[in-house]
């Protein structure tokens, strides 16, 4: 019997834990982190971002539009539902970016399927086996030891699909104290390939929840508390991780309730104010603690609603939709363009940027890992999202 | 008629087995023949003079005699004879013909099976390796042990309606979908951990993983996944080309993968690619132009709901243009792509080398052996026994090397310790959430490519959670089966004096409790008088939310509770109270929050759904489903459904029309100048005399000559439209399906007055009912979602016009005159419903746990431990435990010390 290093796909996650990282990964930058906000059930990006001076929008939406007094300017053209004041301070100071008409082709309308393409950088046409950032990101920094290599704070962990890396779930602070460490710890090493795996897994695991924990336990405790509901929650334990010190590229967390078909304004209303509260407290946790110039936070949904609103006051699932950037390093403003209200295909907007974009300038500028799985997404718009 | 035969016969009468698409017996005859060293000349489907003498020859050897006509039971028979061919070249290999250790005995079992009994190990123990495959491989089949669940037998769905309904409507659906998976999962846990033929389910979790499928990404069809899974179960050990040919056409996979909206004019290329790249060649086996083309021969497949998931292929948007596939070309259709497909040289080796994976080895291959077992699939024209026979039979099976090279999945983890042990948790209803928890949620994978094995078994998420189901598994007391499994649980859901209640539990820094309460109504008062409190009860086998976070709710772990003592008073409600809210981490609420869910409650003789209750909280709860409980407070029931049904429907009336919801399905906007207007309006639940349909569709008509019709399609009837024959002088549609158009005049075309004529009696007053009954459903229609959200109010206003002149041509119409309809009646039929929570209810009651094969009779963990002293030396305990020697640092003999190595995680 002989070894083959790769049997085939199915199997490679044995071997590939074991693996040198790639060399090219070596001069990345650690110390950054993004934090990843999922609008869960599909935000209406046209009246969150609202396209105010085109006639069309009042044609489209008859009894959705957003009118003068609900609303704020943020350009000629463009301005922000007023639930999202609280996020006038992070646009004025210019670390707040609103980028276009993202989407993918061949638009898939069930929110399951859809929200799987997201985490995997897939489209219509198939989506990925493995979460969009999981691979590159375990590439990151060749050598340093990271606390985890992302911890979602909701509990989702569809976007970390990974047979490597240490991709944990944490749904509050207390929880790791209270689970005890992997029982398969013994410090051998065997024959047996599978079981290799298995300790390596084990010993990676054991040593990342010893460091949280320790981390955890000897930071002094501060009132993180941040407004907006269960984000807000959530973003007060993402800020408690990051004040205690735990090394991770990644943090996800999640909104839910987008799925607007009926009776929208008031709900959209309030998703929007609880958007904008927690992502406002979080930003000022995050220059208290001298971190926001290494945080990016990004906003990111299944798809858009569509233009043409329906007949019970809300909106069906559509295409294309703007997400938000922010951090201290931001450079603010509005990119990308603006989908046609006029060339809409079945009631929804075309998208104008691959989502696919975002992800590769993330990956190429934030985390300056130029050769990732996205590279042939690259595009001009963003080269100016960074100052 | 017994319910052991009723679920047999049923599963053919769901899978409606279709001929066309299948390996011709003549083919699979004559590869098996072959095989078996009876010279059959070429496998061409011919069964000429030489294919019948060497079945003769066959026959006479095994001393059977051949009747003359080629069947199924000829190819069982042959797979037969070819086993046992293979056997005796197996008893004259050196390595086959060995007798088996314990060792070998567990190896095979645990790889074949789930788990590893010592009772089995034990029967095992001496017998060849040769004669063990054999007789595992013999006892492959396709029935099931465990009776299925009442849903799926039930094909009247509201499926094809459901997006009518508003959205009260479709939670209730939902819910209602929700229970009927879960159900469905528990069944098969049941099946898994009972089964005597364990090999059966070990090639249908492969099969789930090879063909996978989201149950909540398909709209919650919790029907198709049942009837994919019995599809699985009927050809999965047969050929794999046919195998192939049926997933192409499986509403489960083919709503997954956009199949149904493939058409013609644009060709959804995710089916086209999965199936070349996951099921049948492999990655970088083709190009993106064959994807193309690929799709293209897809294109057209379409599913009727109305039919209980009937699939069809429609002619209109199927491309029947000449596609270039592989350097052939052709005007193919999905079977001949499936027939290029099998040409190709990977066919044959990537379903090989994924088995291999299952079976042998996840880390090590041999690619002499490999490329020997792929020759003989294809020889055998992708016989799937002949690929398991060699695969288990190929030395690396069998050698040290390959030992403990396959990470045990969370259900080799939960099931077969079960199995193993025969010791099944007190809280073992709540087996699939342990599974989901440890990242295997049966009907929930994460993605077309199946479960990341391997290394995705032990995610640093799942291996947290491994580690501490192995440490509560065998650290608990021993289970008390003996008090729960001797009940009849039927008896004791016919037990007047006892109270169940089947509820869920979220945990946090302990379980909830609840009292179940009986109220009576004061007079002139706005509260109840509470005339019986039951003891607090805890909830017990919860979801465990401070160390796994909140579930998705078609997760919760439900459970059934009993109160022996139910006192015989007068009551009006039946009220659950929820004592001991407590939340939260500091992460929220999702950091762990404890919450009780009721399902239902059984007092006295009625049933009382907590979704038709009210909920009285101190927060907003869930206000769509009343017994899920946030927050303390209560969830108070008054209407119960009686558990035996009087009678299925109310009392019929002679010549009434009778239905529950009538759906607009699509309408054109009536434009004179065109030659066809047309209104499509669903029908749900029609009665009407001896008629029943459950679901049906029918097509107002009318052409620009001023000719109005009524028309019915075979197809679009959920049984048959008509009770007696078809006319002679109906049309037919494209896909062969029979169609008449009942004419309201003026001048009635001589085929369409035929068509009426030539009905029987009793289905001209059947049409005539319709036309008759046609303004009030248009009226009906209106209040129904489709309406408002399809533009159903432009359609109708654009006919106003031509309604007033069909309502006018009625009133004189011979429907009227001959056929008179006493009156039209839109009634919710609450039989059926509660028919379906009862049968739901009545299985969940089916509470007595499983009992394992090979049940070790393991009332407490001391005596299990004895018994494994007694049946195993010192020195074959760890053998029959663990697939490779133990790395504990103190190595012992103790069971329990053992199943804690890490070694226990693999197989």
């Amino acid at each position: 019997m002989h070894r083959r290093n790769f049997f085939n796909a199915l199997l490679s996650g044995l071997i590939l834990p074991l693996a040198p990282r790639q060399l090219a990964a070596a001069a990345a930058k650690t110390g950054r982190r993004i934090v990843l906000i999922e609008l869960s059930g599909a935000n209406d990006g046209l009246n969150t971002v609202i396209p105010f001076a085109d006639d069309r929008y009042y044609a489209l939406r008859p009894s959705l539009a957003i009118g003068k007094t609900d609303r704020f300017q943020i350009s000629n053209t463009l301005a922000l539902h007023s639930a999202l004041e609280n996020l006038g301070s992070l646009w004025e100071r210019g670390e707040m970016a609103v980028i276009q008409g993202l989407g993918y082709p061949g638009a898939n309308r069930s929110h399951f399927k859809s929200i799987a393409l997201w985490e995997t950088g897939g489209d219509g046409s198939g989506s990925g086996k493995t979460g969009w950032l999981t691979e590159d990101i375990e590439g990151l920094g060749a050598g340093h030891e990271f606390d985890a290599h992302g911890i979602s704070l909701d509990g989702g962990m569809g976007i970390f699909t990974s047979q490597n890396g240490v991709w944990l779930s944490m749904t509050s602070a207390e929880q790791f104290k209270r689970l005890s460490k992997a029982d398969l710890s013994a410090q051998t090493t065997s024959k047996n390939p599978a079981l290799n795996m298995l300790l390596s897994r084990a010993a990676a695991l054991n040593s990342s929840m010893e460091r949280i924990t320790r981390k955890l336990n000897s930071s002094y405790s501060r009132d993180f508390r941040i407004r907006g509901g269960d984000l807000g929650r959530q973003l007060s334990l993402a800020s408690t991780l990051i004040a205690a010190g735990i090394d991770t590229p990644v943090l996800k967390v999640k909104i839910d309730g987008f799925d607007t078909h009926e009776d929208q304004p008031w709900r959209h209303q309030r998703l929007l104010e609880n958007l904008g509260r927690a992502l406002e407290g979080f930003a000022r946790q995050m220059r208290r603690l001298g971190e926001w110039d290494n945080t990016l936070v990004f906003t990111y949904s299944e798809f858009g609603r569509r233009a043409v609103e329906n007949a019970t006051r809300g909106t069906d699932h559509g295409t294309a939709a703007p997400h938000f950037i922010a951090g201290g390093a931001i450079n603010g403003g509005i990119y990308g363009q603006h989908p046609s209200l006029t060339l809409l295909i079945d009631g929804d907007m075309q998208y104008t940027m691959d989502y696919r974009s975002v992800y590769e300038w993330i990956l190429s500028q934030w985390f300056e890992l130029e050769h990732n799985r996205f590279k042939d997404y690259r595009t001009a718009e963003l080269q100016n999202l960074m100052t | 008629m017994s319910k052991l035969f009723r679920y047999f016969a049923s599963i053919f009468f769901i899978l409606a087995a279709g001929s066309g698409h299948a390996e011709s017996i003549e083919k699979r005859t004559q590869s098996f023949l072959n095989l078996s060293g009876y010279d059959a000349g070429p496998v061409d489907g011919i069964a000429g003079p030489r294919t019948l003498r060497s079945i003769t020859a066959a026959y006479d050897a095994a001393g059977l005699t051949f009747d003359g006509t080629l069947d199924r039971t000829d190819v069982a028979q042959l797979r037969q004879i070819y086993l046992s061919e293979m056997r005796r070249t197996w008893r004259a290999d050196t390595v086959l013909s060995r007798p088996m250790d314990v060792a070998d005995a567990r190896h095979f079992l645990e790889r074949t099976g789930l788990g590893a009994n010592p009772v089995e190990i034990q029967k095992l123990v001496g017998v060849s390796r040769a004669d063990a495959i054999f007789d595992l491989l013999s006892g492959m089949e396709s029935g099931v042990q465990t009776p299925l669940p009442d849903f799926i037998f039930d094909t009247d769905t509201e499926y094809w309606i459901r997006w009518d309904y508003d959205e009260p409507g479709r939670q209730a659906f939902r819910v209602t979908r929700d229970r009927e998976i879960s159900e469905f999962r528990t069944w098969w846990i049941r099946e898994m951990i009972a089964t005597t033929a364990p090999q059966n389910e070990r090639l249908m979790l492969f099969w789930t993983d090879h063909f996978p499928v989201e149950y909540s990404a398909i709209d919650e069809e919790a029907f198709s996944i049942a009837k994919q899974h019995l599809m699985l179960r009927e050809y999965g050990f047969g050929n794999f080309k046919t195998l192939i040919k049926n997933i192409l056409r499986d509403p489960a996979m083919l709503s997954y993968l956009n199949g149904e909206n493939s058409n013609k004019k644009s060709p959804n290329e995710n089916l086209a690619r999965e199936l070349m790249e996951l099921f049948v060649l492999g990655e970088g086996t083709y190009d993106e132009d064959t994807v193309k083309a690929a799709a293209k021969a897809l294109t057209g497949k379409r599913v009727n709901r109305m039919k209980g998931f009937e699939y069809y292929l429609h002619p209109r948007r199927h491309d029947q243009s000449v596609k270039s596939l592989f350097g052939q070309k052709g005007r193919f259709d999905g079977d001949d792509l499936v027939d290029i497909l099998f040409d190709q040289p990977s066919a044959s080796h990537f379903l090989t080398q994924k088995m291999w994976s299952y079976y042998v080895s996840e880390t090590e291959q041999n690619q002499a052996e490999l490329d020997h077992i792929a020759q003989a699939f294809r020889r055998s024209n992708f016989e799937i026994s002949v690929l398991m026979a060699e695969l288990l039979a190929t030395p690396s099976f069998w050698t040290e090397q390959t030992r403990g090279t396959i990470v045990k999945s969370p259900v080799d983890l939960v099931i077969g310790s079960i199995r193993s042990t025969g010791h099944v948790p007190v809280g073992w209803q709540s087996t699939a959430s342990a599974m989901a928890n440890l990242g295997q949620n049966l009907f929930e994978p994460p993605n077309i490519a199946g479960w990341t094995r391997g290394a995705g078994w032990v995610t640093p998420a799942n291996l947290l959670n491994r580690t501490k189901f192995v440490a509560d598994f065998f650290s608990k007391e021993g289970s008390s089966i003996a008090d729960l499994a001797v009940e009849n649980p039927e008896m004791m859901f016919n037990q007047p004096e006892t109270i169940l209640i089947r509820y869920g539990a979220e945990n946090f820094e302990g379980p909830p409790k609840f009292q179940v309460k009986l109220q009576r109504k004061k007079d002139g008062k706005s509260w109840a008088e509470t005339v019986w409190r039951s003891d607090v009860i805890t909830a017990k086998g919860g979801h465990d939310t401070e160390l796994f976070g909140r579930i998705e709710r078609s997760e919760i772990p439900w459970m059934i509770a009993e109160i022996k003592t139910f006192p015989d008073i007068d009551f009006d409600y039946v009220t659950v109270e929820f004592m001991n809210d407590h939340c939260c981490g500091s992460g929220g609420s999702d950091g762990g929050d404890r919450n009780l869910f009721i399902d239902w409650v059984k007092a006295g003789e009625m049933l009382y759904m907590a979704q038709d209750g009210e909920q009285i909280s101190n927060c907003k709860g869930d206000q769509r489903n009343p017994g899920m409980l946030y927050c303390s407070g209560m969830v108070k029931m008054s209407s119960g459904m009686p558990l035996r049904p009087s009678s299925p429907s109310g009392p019929e009336i002679e010549n009434q029309l009778t239905l529950e919801r009538v759906a607009f399905l699509h309408g054109d906007t009536y434009d004179p100048q065109v030659d066809w207007n047309e209104i499509s309006l669903g029908l749900l639940n029609l009665r009407f005399n001896a008629h029943q349909q459950f679901g049906m569709r029918i097509n107002l008509i009318a052409e620009d000559n001023n000719e109005i019709f009524l028309e019915f399609n075979a197809s679009d009837c959920s049984d048959s439209c008509l009770q007696g024959k078809w006319p002679g002088a109906s049309h037919s549609d494209r896909s062969g399906n029979k169609i008449i158009q009942i004419s309201l005049g003026p001048r009635e075309p001589g085929q369409s007055r035929q068509q009426f004529e030539q009905l029987s009696p009793a289905d001209r007053h059947f049409v005539s009912a319709i036309w008759q009954a046609l303004p009030e459903l248009l009226l009906e229609m209106q209040t129904g979602r489709n309406f408002i959200r399809r533009d159903g109010a432009v359609v109708l206003a654009s006919w106003e016009d031509k309604i007033t002149q069909i309502q006018r041509r009625l009133r004189n119409s011979r429907y009227v005159i001959r056929y008179p309809v006493p009156e039209v009646v839109i009634a919710k039929d609450h039989s059926k419903k509660a028919g379906g929570m009862m049968s739901m209810a009545m299985s969940a009651i089916q509470y007595t746990p499983p009992v394992p094969a090979a049940h070790f009779l393991a009332e407490t963990q001391q005596h299990w431990e004895r018994k494994m002293g007694e049946t195993f030396s010192k020195a074959d305990m760890a053998a029959a435990i663990l697939a490779i020697a133990p790395i504990s640092a103190v190595p012992s003999d103790q069971p329990i010390t053992l199943m804690k190595d890490p070694v226990y995680h693999l197989k």
